[in-house]
């Protein structure tokens, strides 16, 4: 089955050049993710599946396979799941609740 | 290096302003005596014009917001100030002296994702902290609005100004904060009035006290590391840049004024008139600003303590000069480690009686 990422809304972040900041508001705790991750970041909009990011984001943009890419994703989406910047959903969000999360 | 350093770092290559410092209100309702401010209203910028200078601050790469004034909760559109930065996802520490929190505000704050709250607390016994702000009952109130932040569930910073009135109090500020649970900070800087008015320079705690501060292991942990004399001028040190001032830091106030830094009164531009943006990347004040390496300062280039000095070039150019040193800077050096910067050891020069008051180093 398909899940959806989308971002919490307790949270602070800013592109830096290739890298974005991110701090969680509730634990101050400061993150920086580097380019790929950044692109997974920017891609969680509710609205993609975990799939088609490592697809069509990860593993065209970066031209590796989509095994490597799946994993590499979900690897950053169970970290930032645990620390509460990610939301995982098992269906899309509605246009109403995006960002809203 | 952390990871702050490293961002910071980042951020100075790219010639981003990482953190803004946006005064909305410079009115108050308390009147501090150590305050640098004219809480005169002389044309607060309004709520679109904030929002859109939030919105310039954002796309320049700005991150770390502090809101503050002034008491910002002064401003009714304060909230919505508040709520658009988080929009716009800015990281929002508010300061504020919490006067004007109740229930309802604690929770907003929550609801909105403010970060942080920095409170103003001068001392834990009232007669002290009222005699200071000038309003009876501030302390009690400021104290209730504290644990109604707290238990919102907001991180919350003590804030303490080291001063003549409650320098025997700070370690009760600790205590009461440890009480709370929450964080405290301490800081002796007490900077002259943004007119150039320097009368409240003579609330400043002196040097031999400030010398008794910074060997409370309560404070500074290591008082030996932290008290140990200054490592050799390296080349290093003198190639870096004095503060983050205008390179990585503005200051913006509530009138459009941009700053280098709050402490730093120096206008670059106006946001009524120009763009953020140009003014960041073309005011020629912050140019000069940002040319100067602590190698070309025209003292402190020479003094031992060049390289870990906490020297404020805000209050350098308060003093006359940005390439100047900061005398309240020379004396937390001298007060820290026993060791005369170059700019007390030339002054002593013209003022021979002084010399009978060098100490020695410990």
């Amino acid at each position: 089955m398909p899940t959806y990422i989308s971002k919490s809304r307790h949270l602070a972040s800013r592109r830096l050049d290739d890298e974005t900041i991110v701090m969680s508001v509730k634990s101050s705790t400061l993150y920086t993710l580097n380019e790929s991750a950044t692109r997974i970041w920017e891609a969680a909009d509710g609205q993609r599946s975990i799939e088609e990011i490592a697809r069509n984001v990860i593993a065209e943009e970066y031209e590796v396979d989509y095994n490597t890419a799946m994993q590499d994703t979900l690897a950053l989406v169970r970290r930032l799941e645990k620390d509460g910047l990610l939301l995982v959903h098992e269906k899309p969000l509605s246009a109403a609740d995006t960002g809203a999360a | 290096m952390t990871l702050i350093e490293e961002l910071n770092g980042k951020a100075l290559r790219l010639g981003v302003p990482l953190s803004a410092h946006l005064d909305i209100t410079y009115r108050c309702n308390e009147r501090c005596e150590h305050c640098y401010l004219n809480h005169d209203d002389k044309g607060e910028m309004g709520t679109d014009e904030i929002k859109y200078l939030l919105g310039q601050l954002a796309s320049h790469g700005a991150f770390f917001l502090i809101i503050s004034g002034g008491e910002p909760l002064l401003r009714r559109d304060c909230f919505e100030i508040l709520e658009h930065a988080r929009k716009l996802l800015f990281n929002v520490k508010l300061k504020t002296n919490a006067l004007l929190i109740g229930e309802h505000e604690a929770k907003l704050l929550v609801d909105l994702g403010v970060e942080q709250v920095q409170v103003s607390v001068y001392s834990h016994r009232p007669e002290v902290h009222d005699s200071i702000t000038k309003v009876r009952g501030s302390l009690e109130r400021t104290l209730a609005a504290i644990r109604r932040v707290k238990s919102a569930g907001l991180r919350i910073t003590i804030a303490n100004v080291l001063m003549k009135q409650n320098f025997s109090d700070y370690s009760g500020v600790q205590a009461l904060a440890r009480e709370l649970g929450v964080h405290s900070t301490l800081d002796p800087t007490i900077t002259p009035k943004m007119d150039g008015n320097t009368e409240v320079l003579q609330l400043r705690a002196p040097g031999s006290k400030l010398r008794s501060v910074f060997r409370d292991n309560e404070l500074v942990g290591d008082v030996a590391e932290f008290c140990s004399p200054p490592a050799p001028v390296s080349d290093e040190m003198l190639d870096g840049i004095p503060c983050g001032a205008g390179h990585t830091s503005v200051y913006v106030s509530p009138y459009g004024d941009v700053y280098p830094c709050v402490q730093f009164p120096l206008t670059c531009g106006n946001v009524r008139v120009q763009s953020f943006r140009d003014i960041w990347q073309n005011s020629p004040q912050l140019r000069e600003v940002r040319f100067i390496r602590a190698r070309d300062l025209s003292t402190c280039s020479s003094c031992a303590h060049v390289g870990t000095c906490s020297r404020c070039p805000g209050l350098a150019y308060m003093e006359g000069n940005m390439r100047g040193p900061s005398s309240a800077d020379c004396e937390k050096a001298y007060a820290r480690t026993g060791v005369r910067s170059a700019h007390q050891l030339r002054q002593s020069k013209f003022h021979p009686d002084s010399m009978n008051l060098v100490q020695i180093s410990v």
